[in-house]
């Protein structure tokens, strides 16, 4: 068995709510905080348990503000997955997530791209309207190679756990083959602990 | 190794990056401070210990000169500063700076998450008993003050 960990990045501007989707992933909770990301924070979690062992995600979750943006590229370098957040009444938010995705489209042409609206909650609760509609959005999906959009609130919990652990199953999905060798190549050799992190790309 | 904060290593591509650019601005006389700060923030996450001495001595240069106007970026400052004196094995300075920050935004869980990877730091190098009830302030000169600064800038 082998320890698969999935380097996972978020992006997206200060605010809209990237922080609170990984507490709510890690902590299973809701706090609403005001205090802005520093930089990067590291987190990681096992997600589930593959026929080829554990799957971990690996998370960065990055500070939205501006006077980090031109240091971000440090934390998507040779993500496996990214998760572009942008609030879902914001429309900012969106423009800058489509920012996100072009400069991963760029620099990292084998992420695998999620969009994430956020804050769904207002749009259920609080009657807000949408800042993107559906046809644009659409659109824009099949225009740029998005493997996924989903809708979460952090606040209720909605899709948030099921968006990580399609990202996580993704990922294995899509590396199978390269699993079924390296666990060819284990069974060759004579090592009895067998932990890698998988760097295929 | 798991990977975190206190073990992830800068890219040289981003070093050498950000290290030119610095020399460049330094040279012509314009030295901007979000530029001194890119590159302190490499060093600091650099692996060896000169680069990372040399980052916090940028840090701290940035701390000092801040503007009044612009006080929220000493979070920043402080929360690298943490994690360089860290990654250098200065655990006492590292934890003055984490509790410092502490005492302005209590709530913080980054920086509660970066304490507790330095105090597992501590033990698995042996470290004990450190001395650090009522003496926040004494290592770390000028941190209360900027305490003070930090909350100002947080009310904003
Ligand atoms: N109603 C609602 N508010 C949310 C939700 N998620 C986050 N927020 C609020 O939005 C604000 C920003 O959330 P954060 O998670 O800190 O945002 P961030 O993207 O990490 O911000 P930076 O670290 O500055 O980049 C906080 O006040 C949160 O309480 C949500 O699902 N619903
Ligand atoms: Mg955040």
């Amino acid at each position: 068995m082998i320890n698969i960990k999935v380097k996972t990045v978020l992006l997206g501007n200060s605010k809209v709510g990237k922080t609170s989707l990984v507490r709510r992933f890690i902590e299973n909770k809701f706090i609403d905080s005001d205090v802005s990301t520093i930089g990067g924070a590291f987190v990681s979690k096992e997600v589930f348990s593959s026929s080829y062992g554990e799957v971990s995600l690996c998370i960065w979750d990055t500070a939205g503000e501006e006077k980090y943006e031109s240091v971000t590229r440090a934390f998507y370098r040779n993500a496996n997955a990214a998760i572009v957040c942008y609030d879902v009444t914001c429309a900012k938010s969106w423009s800058r997530a489509k920012g996100w995705v072009s400069k991963l489209r760029q620099f990292e042409e084998k992420c695998v791209i999620y969009l994430c609206a956020t804050k769904l909650d207002l749009i259920k609760e609080m009657s807000a309207s949408k800042a993107v509609s559906e046809d644009v959005l659409s659109a824009y999906i099949s225009s740029v190679n998005i493997k996924q959009h989903f809708e979460t609130s952090s606040k209720s919990g909605e899709n948030v756990d099921i968006m990580f652990k399609t990202i996580a199953n993704d990922y294995i999905q899509l590396n199978k083959e390269n699993f079924a060798e390296y666990e060819n190549l284990c069974l060759t050799s004579n090592d009895s602990e067998k932990t890698c992190c998988f760097k295929f790309f | 190794m798991e990977e975190d904060i206190l073990n992830e290593i800068v890219s040289s591509e981003d070093l050498k990056k950000f290290e030119k650019k610095y020399h460049i601005e330094l040279a012509a006389g314009n030295l901007q401070r979000q530029t001194r700060f890119n590159y302190a923030w490499c060093l600091v996450r650099s692996r060896y210990s000169a680069d990372i001495r040399k980052g916090i001595i940028l840090l701290q240069e940035l701390c000092r000169t801040e503007d009044l106007s612009n006080e929220s970026s000493k979070r920043d400052y402080l929360y690298y500063l943490a994690l360089g004196n860290a990654r250098i094995k200065e655990y006492t300075t590292a934890l003055q700076y984490t509790r410092a920050f502490l005492q302005v935004e209590p709530g913080n869980q980054q920086v509660a998450t970066l304490e507790t990877l330095i105090k597992k730091k501590m033990e698995t190098d042996g470290i004990k008993g450190i001395a650090l009830a009522g003496g926040v302030a004494l290592a770390v000169g000028g941190i209360v003050t900027l305490g003070f600064a930090l909350a100002k800038g947080k009310s904003k």
